[in-house]
């Protein structure tokens, strides 16, 4: 385990606000600490939710990157000591839904700020933006689905230094892009849900950078070529042309167009060049005719769910089938003879969801000779798990039997299909699957068995099942399964449940009547711990907090008296400087 | 335990810590000064000096060290870290990675 | 377990199991310090104690991490 004891004192450091009161006094200390360690004790703090805002103050000379999204509680006086913090670079206030746009005023204090994330903060109005303005370092902003006008928008030309812009969900008008056409940097730009239309998106080929762009739920119809666009996102529009214009064609690898309209399939796909295409989502769109799907050689994603494709179309799946790792059928009409049409074609296959279709059995024995597959999805399907075979004197075949081929099947659902219980037991041999999910009235006690000897197996859901007290009593889990999910299992009681739990306590277990979590680990929370040890890393190339020679504090230019006051009132009820805890000396001769 | 399986950690304030070389090496940095001959002066003598270190801390780290052993082993205890401790700890710890 | 060994500026980590007697310690001692095993003086500093060699250290109460304090007879 990499850094453990670091992780032992960020766990001790942040118990309770007791040990709180035992460091915080520690002023030179603090100072000392190298910014990464700032980062994380700080954040574990937020995680523990023992931070409170005069806290916040003892960081304000080495914490380079606050994250503090979804906290309600971030207000004014929060943001009044955070505009203290000199060497910040990253700021992250999305959904503080309490932040208001006269909270903001600290921030533009900020010079060393090249990220902000103002997301779904409601009250954040074009006065916010106004805050913002003397930050000219800014390279990221983002400002989706706040109150922010289309007048509120033409204010950021200023920011020269835009990289990132998120304007999601804003009302942005064509006016407004237009005025934006200065930001020469840009490289991302989201704008879902504007006011953008067709002559709004003549403008876009001003920003000679871009890479990336949404364009969702906006009534744009053509799209002119971008010359450094890859990644578009142009679901649920109404789709005439892309991406038209003959010099230097945009190297497109991203297209999500979900839910769009096509006026004309062959128009809309005409100018796109495809060399680079490895990403495409055309789910729950008006396609009907896939002919363009035949030119996408380099292709590994592609969600066709809900969409009209049938089994005659898959041949064209099958001959760009050699680098798709990713297909996704469900909700199609797509059948068992469609499936068969890609056996063969599809080497890397590994992710195919087939689900809410009128697949059967027989196309298990297709699905088999698809060698890379790691996960299938066959819910809702019209698999038995046995195939009756013509004759009177042929026994029923277990068609789940054929999946023993497949080396990395890691995952198989089969909610809602007709598999009989005595047709699983063929997984039983299934070696590499790690999650398995079963949904019906017909499952027994006996189910559980199949699983035991799974030795790899860590979620298990089975739902809807007939499973007793005595059966759950007598299962011997895989020593791997860490998740088992009971939900709609109507016999078991409480009692038997927690009594399960208890002989097995690393085990989760979700049923109505409970929900147990696992029992603590030393290092409980790995996500955050991983996060913390990936920052450490980065944060290696610049060990030292750089120290200019005086702060020039920006708030001096607002004549905003109150907050002033506010911030140095709290200042003075902090403890005061330099009053360094001196330690016992345990040292004895 | 030989004299040559040992190495010698000394504080800021220039107090000594003998502890066997297996439990120094939890410490990726002591590993690296240890495994890589030749790189450091302190390898010849098998003395590592810590003028950042106090030692207080110095001492709580090679009880860590111990600890973290133990816990190899399988005998899981708690490894107690007085708070008032916790950030000269957090940060020797990260120097010396572990 | 270990016990440390303290002696004037220097802290000795001993590793060691609660069956071992103190002079199994002070042999230990003695080929980190070369000082002839008589010569060496082992008091608990919890209780002030001074550890029997023939006693083991379940015996003498010595636990995991307890500070044992080392003096040498002049010679």
């Amino acid at each position: 385990m990499e850094n453990q004891l670091v992780e032992l004192c960020l766990q001790a450091a942040s118990v309770s606000r007791d040990s709180i009161e035992k460091w915080r006094r520690q002023r030179r200390t603090l100072e000392r600490l190298p910014s990464q360690l700032a980062d994380s004790l700080l954040r574990r703090l937020i995680s523990r939710r023992i931070l409170f805002p005069s806290l916040l103050e003892l960081f304000k000379h080495n914490v380079e990157e606050l994250d503090l999204r979804g906290e309600s509680s971030v207000d004014a006086e929060w943001i009044a000591y955070i505009g203290a913090f000199r060497y910040l670079r990253s700021l992250n206030l999305s959904d503080c839904r309490r932040l208001t746009t006269s909270a903001l005023w600290p921030i533009a204090g900020l010079e060393s700020l090249r990220e902000l994330d103002l997301s779904r903060c409601s009250k954040v109005t074009d006065a916010g933006i106004r805050h913002l303005l003397t930050i000219t370092t800014l390279e990221k902003l983002c400002i989706s689905e706040t109150g922010v006008s289309a007048n509120g928008v033409m204010l950021l030309s200023s920011l020269r230094n835009l990289s990132v812009l998120d304007l999601g969900g804003l009302p942005v008008t064509d006016l407004a892009l237009s005025s934006l056409q200065v930001l020469t940097k840009l490289q991302y730009l989201d704008l879902w849900g504007s006011k953008i239309t067709d002559k709004g998106a003549a403008f876009l080929q001003m920003f000679p950078n871009l890479s990336f762009l949404n364009l969702a739920w906006t009534s744009v119809t053509k799209l002119p070529n971008l010359s450094s666009l890859e990644c578009l996102n142009m679901s649920n529009c109404t789709i005439n042309t892309l991406l038209e214009g003959d010099n230097n064609k945009a190297p497109l690898t991203k297209l999500i167009v979900s839910g769009a309209t096509f006026g004309d399939e062959f128009e809309a796909f005409h100018y796109i060049e495809t060399t680079f295409l490895t990403f495409l989502d055309v789910s729950n769109s008006s396609l009907h005719r896939f002919y363009f799907l035949s030119h996408l050689n380099s292709l590994e994603h592609l969600d066709l769910s809900r969409s009209m494709i049938g089994d005659d179309s898959l041949e064209l799946i099958a001959c760009i089938g050699v680098n798709l790792k990713y297909l996704n059928l469900s909700h199609t009409r797509v059948s068992s003879a469609g499936v068969k049409t890609l056996t063969g074609h599809v080497p890397n296959l590994e992710f195919l969801s087939v689900s809410h279709t009128s697949v059967d059995d027989v196309a298990i024995s297709y699905m088999s000779m698809m060698p890379s597959v790691k996960v299938i999805d066959l819910s809702s399907t019209n698999i038995k798990g046995v195939i009756h075979q013509v004759g009177p004197e042929s026994d029923p075949v277990l068609s789940l039997s054929a999946l023993q081929s497949l080396q990395h099947l890691g995952r198989l659902n089969l909610v809602d299909t007709q598999v009989t219980e005595a047709a699983l037991y063929p997984l039983e041999n299934l070696q590499e699957l790690r999650e398995l999910s079963i949904k019906s009235v017909s499952l027994t006690d006996i189910s559980f068995n199949y699983t035991s000897s799974m030795p790899k197996l860590t979620n298990l859901r089975i739902h809807d099942g007939v499973l007793t007290n005595s059966g759950l009593n007598s299962y011997k889990p895989p020593l791997t399964l860490r998740m088992m999910d009971l939900r709609g299992c109507w016999l078991l009681t409480e009692d038997a449940i927690l009594s399960f739990c208890k002989t097995h306590p690393h085990i989760e277990v979700r049923h109505e009547l409970v929900h147990i979590y696992p029992s603590k680990q030393i290092v409980s929370n790995s996500a955050s711990s991983s996060r913390s040890t990936l920052k450490a890393s980065q944060a290696k190339q610049k060990p030292e907090v750089p120290v200019l020679p005086c702060f020039l504090d920006q708030r001096l230019k607002y004549s905003r008296e109150e907050l002033l006051a506010l911030q140095y009132s709290s200042v003075s009820c902090a403890p005061p400087h330099d009053r360094d805890v001196v330690l016992p000396n345990t040292q004895s001769d | 335990m030989r004299k040559e399986e040992t190495v010698k950690l000394i504080s800021a304030e220039g107090f000594e810590f003998v502890i066997h070389k297996d439990a120094a090496m939890v410490s990726q940095t002591i590993r690296n000064m240890l495994t890589s001959p030749g790189s450091f002066a302190e390898t010849e003598h098998g003395e590592v000096t810590f003028p950042e270190i106090s030692t207080t801390i110095l001492e709580k780290i090679c009880k860590y060290f111990y600890w973290n052993l133990q816990y190899a082993s399988g005998k899981q205890t708690e490894f107690h870290i007085e708070p008032e401790l916790v950030l000269e700890l957090m940060m020797a710890a990260n120097y010396l990675h572990t | 377990m270990y016990i440390r060994v303290k002696r004037s500026k220097t802290t000795y980590f001993i590793q060691c199991e609660p069956t071992e007697t103190s002079l199994d310690i002070k042999q230990k001692l003695h080929d980190l310090i070369d000082q002839p095993v008589s010569d060496q003086r082992l008091i608990l500093v919890s209780t002030g104690e001074v550890l029997e060699d023939s006693k083991s250290l379940a015996d003498l109460k010595v636990e995991n991490d307890a500070v044992v304090a080392l003096t040498l007879r002049k010679g």
